[in-house]
């Protein structure tokens, strides 16, 4: 039902984060967030419609990586223009562009999934660990700005104290498909020990906070981070990138 | 010198070391784990110390990063430890000065603490007292769970595929498979799906290609995350289910992880429900700011006058939020408690606000020590002085008899007034009033319960509560209160 065309919602969506970043550089804070949200809207819909690549519903391309990343950054988009309606919203909604132009040039079909991958856990586990990564780029970007004299010093650690909780779930309910999937709660393997860097990475920034004499650091950490969660993540969304898709 | 090494084991300086170093060892690691991938495969299967010395026998440049994150590990835990205990300590110690839910709520983020520990222990456990024994499955074949419980028979093992008609025809979509014990008891296991039986997982598994024809000793499982080797093998593999493995895992550490993980799970959303009034945003925040404060926190505060050229180049940078109706106005009482600390008195201020026209009437600040020592001379008692003084020489109250007509008054505090003020404040006839940060220790307001019974008939129809600001504003009203409350600690303890 979703099949015929699917892949121009996504375009479409893309088209108004990209007129809301303009609306809201020109300061058209309703316009801005109008199209924001009927983007994030067609975006959702999108999401919802890579679940019939194959023709038949799997849970696994709805949560796959390169694609719910930027749905996850335009929904703390979405929700910060609801609940801070004056805050600054044009560095969220680029990175929300950015991330969607790689969508662009990325295989759109989907990885045939394998019987794990429907686990619930497993869903639980993307969309905890997108979730996580999409408040990573954010508290990057605002260590960034600060770094460069335009936000307060610590702008980044609210950002940082969200994404951190819920990359603590996603290490939580990984450990959990980890074990009904394969019996480790812990698994020796790249991905596992990488999502583990950046776990103790993470933590490392925030306990920084507490170190009088340390804390003027904390924005180069923060921003670090959000490049190591980059190299990795977008690492292994390139090297997915060979797998055999169906439905594109 | 005991009390030394205790305090460097919990410096907090010390934990974020440690994890910034565990964190480049985990990525050394996994770059490892991605250029030899079933040879640490091999580990998911095995106990470490049956592992790890054959290997660092013959290729220790490709495994030395383990037992380094061991050993990090363990330094790690006992820096948790020592932080969260005296942490803990601390607050037993205050527990005499505060309610007893609030105690508990103070108590939380140090069980967080301990709970990571109980975690790191499970891992320690599984990895070297787990094991996975892994059987191939075949119809009708026997399976032998555990020396103690009955033997079980496969009695089916039913495979499901994608429809024909989709671009996923002829793929597996799931596995079902029906075990039948000595005494005609029934399992179903599925991929994804584990049953439990006599203390032990049973689980499915699929055998990696090729597998069968090895017949390798301690067979490598496929990846457990989204690597699942390299796609020409799964799209050779065509309508074909391969064999399925029986993995029976006895994990000692298991039960320990989970308990651990709904612990951790279960104290964080009682966090978030201890504090419903303050805004949800909030929660969060506070919760993982509480669950980092370690008490070496404190002690790391030498750099004091940096400290405090840090916190006026916090404010200098800080505009207020419009989205914070009380921002305009936390920051200003920001700013007198930054002047009456840099004076010598107390980081606390505080201002009288206009309700109708927004204007500033007058402000205040600490000025306990500075010039001279005065008991009284809390920033909103310093603050109503001067207002009433004002009022007298402006020839008393403007409307009429009632000396206490100031309804149309907002009094400002940097920080929640201690009995001493709230009393005052309530005889003032002040009925609005809100204050940027809370103090757990000293403070009156949210505890006004415990007034005598005049008082709390006066402040009847007051209205008394938290600001609403900016986290950014919220944050340096605590820290410059922080700040004096920390250095008159010191003082006293030199004294001692
Ligand atoms: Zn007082």
């Amino acid at each position: 039902m979703f099949t015929t065309g699917v892949h121009a919602w996504l375009h479409a969506a893309m088209g108004l984060y990209a007129i809301a970043w303009g609306l809201a550089v020109f300061r058209q804070r309703r316009l801005g967030t109008a199209a924001l949200a009927v983007g994030f809207a067609l975006q959702s819909l999108y999401l919802v419609g890579r679940g019939w690549l194959g023709g038949v519903f799997v849970v696994h391309p709805v949560v796959e990586g390169p694609f719910l990343l930027p749905w996850c950054l335009a929904l703390i988009a979405v929700v910060r223009a609801l609940m801070v309606p004056k805050a600054p919203m044009g560095g969220l909604l680029a990175l929300t562009v950015a991330f969607c132009l790689f969508c662009l040039f990325y295989s759109k079909g989907m990885i045939p999934p394998s019987p794990k991958r429907e686990s619930v856990w497993a869903t639980l586990f993307f969309l905890s660990e997108s979730m996580a990564h999409a408040l990573f780029y954010a508290a990057a970007w605002m260590a960034v700005l600060s770094l460069a004299g335009k936000a307060p010093a610590h702008a980044c650690y609210n950002w940082l104290v969200w994404g951190f909780s819920l990359y603590t779930v996603a290490q939580m309910t990984g450990a959990l498909w980890c074990f009904v999937g394969w019996g480790n709660t812990f698994s020796w393997g790249s991905r596992h020990l990488s999502s583990a860097a950046i776990w103790t990475f993470f933590a490392a920034t925030l306990h920084l906070q507490f170190v009088p004499k340390w804390k003027p650091k904390s924005a180069f950490l923060a921003a670090a981070g959000g490049l190591l969660v980059l190299y990795i993540s977008y690492g292994n969304y390139l090297h997915e990138m060979r797998h055999l898709r169906v439905g594109g | 010198m005991l009390k030394s090494i205790w305090h460097t084991l919990g410096d907090i300086r010390l934990a974020v070391i440690l994890l910034l170093t565990a964190s480049a060892t985990l990525l050394a690691g996994s770059f490892h784990a991605e250029d030899h991938f079933s040879l640490f495969m091999a580990l998911n299967h095995m106990r470490i110390q049956d592992w790890l010395p054959v290997q660092w026998a013959s290729r220790p440049e490709l495994v030395w990063w383990i037992p380094v994150l061991f050993v990090i590990m363990a330094l790690l835990g006992i820096n948790t430890f020592v932080c969260a205990a005296n942490r803990c300590l601390r607050l037993v110690g205050q527990r005499r000065n505060m309610a007893r839910g609030r105690f508990f709520y103070l108590l939380i983020p140090s069980l967080v603490h301990f709970l990571f520990i109980t975690i790191m222990l499970g891992h320690l456990a599984s990895f070297t007292m787990g094991r996975w024994q892994r059987i191939p499955l075949a119809a009708d074949s026997p399976i032998a769970v555990s020396p103690d419980a009955p033997d079980y028979r496969v009695a089916a093992i039913q495979d499901e595929f994608y429809p024909q008609a989709s671009a996923l025809g002829g793929r597996l979509r799931q596995t079902a498979v029906a075990l039948v014990g000595a005494g005609g008891q029934a399992l179903q296991l599925q991929y994804g799906r584990p049953a439990f039986i006599d203390g032990r997982f049973l689980l499915i598994d699929k055998a990696p290609q090729g597998e069968k024809a090895h017949k390798k000793p301690m067979p490598a499982g496929p990846p457990p995350a989204r690597r699942p080797g390299p796609a020409s093998t799964e799209a050779a593999q065509g309508p074909n289910a391969g064999q399925p493995l029986l993995v029976i895992v006895s994990d000692p550490g298991l039960a320990v992880i989970i308990l651990g993980l709904t612990l951790i799970m279960a104290l964080m959303i009682g966090y978030f429900l201890f504090k419903p009034k303050s805004a949800m945003w909030i929660a969060p925040v506070a919760v993982l700011a509480l669950l980092v404060v370690h008490p070496a926190a404190a002690a790391a505060a030498e750099s004091r006058p940096e400290e405090l050229a840090q916190i006026e180049g916090r404010i200098q940078m800080l505009s207020p939020d419009p989205a914070f109706k009380d921002d305009r106005y936390g920051l200003i009482v920001v700013k007198e408690a930054l002047t009456s600390l840099k004076e010598g008195s107390g980081g606390i201020g505080a201002c009288l606000v206009h309700e109708q026209t927004g204007e500033v009437v007058c402000t205040g600040r600490n000025r306990q020590y500075r010039p001279y020592f005065r008991s009284d001379l809390h920033a909103e008692m310093d603050l109503l002085n001067r207002y009433e003084d004002w009022l007298r020489k402006m020839g008393g109250r403007t409307s009429g008899a009632d000396p206490r007509d100031c309804a149309h008054l907002v009094l400002v505090s940097s920080v929640e007034p201690c009995p001493m003020c709230l009393t005052r404040i309530i005889n003032s006839g002040i009925k609005k009033l809100v204050y940027v940060t809370p103090d757990e220790r000293g403070g009156m307001v949210s505890r006004m319960d415990r007034l005598p019974p005049f008082w709390q008939d006066r402040a009847r129809d007051c209205d008394y509560r938290l600001a609403v600001c900016s986290p950014a504003v919220r944050q340096l009203a605590g820290d410059l209160f922080d700040f004096s409350v920390r250095t008159w600690d010191k003082k006293k303890e030199e004294t001692k």
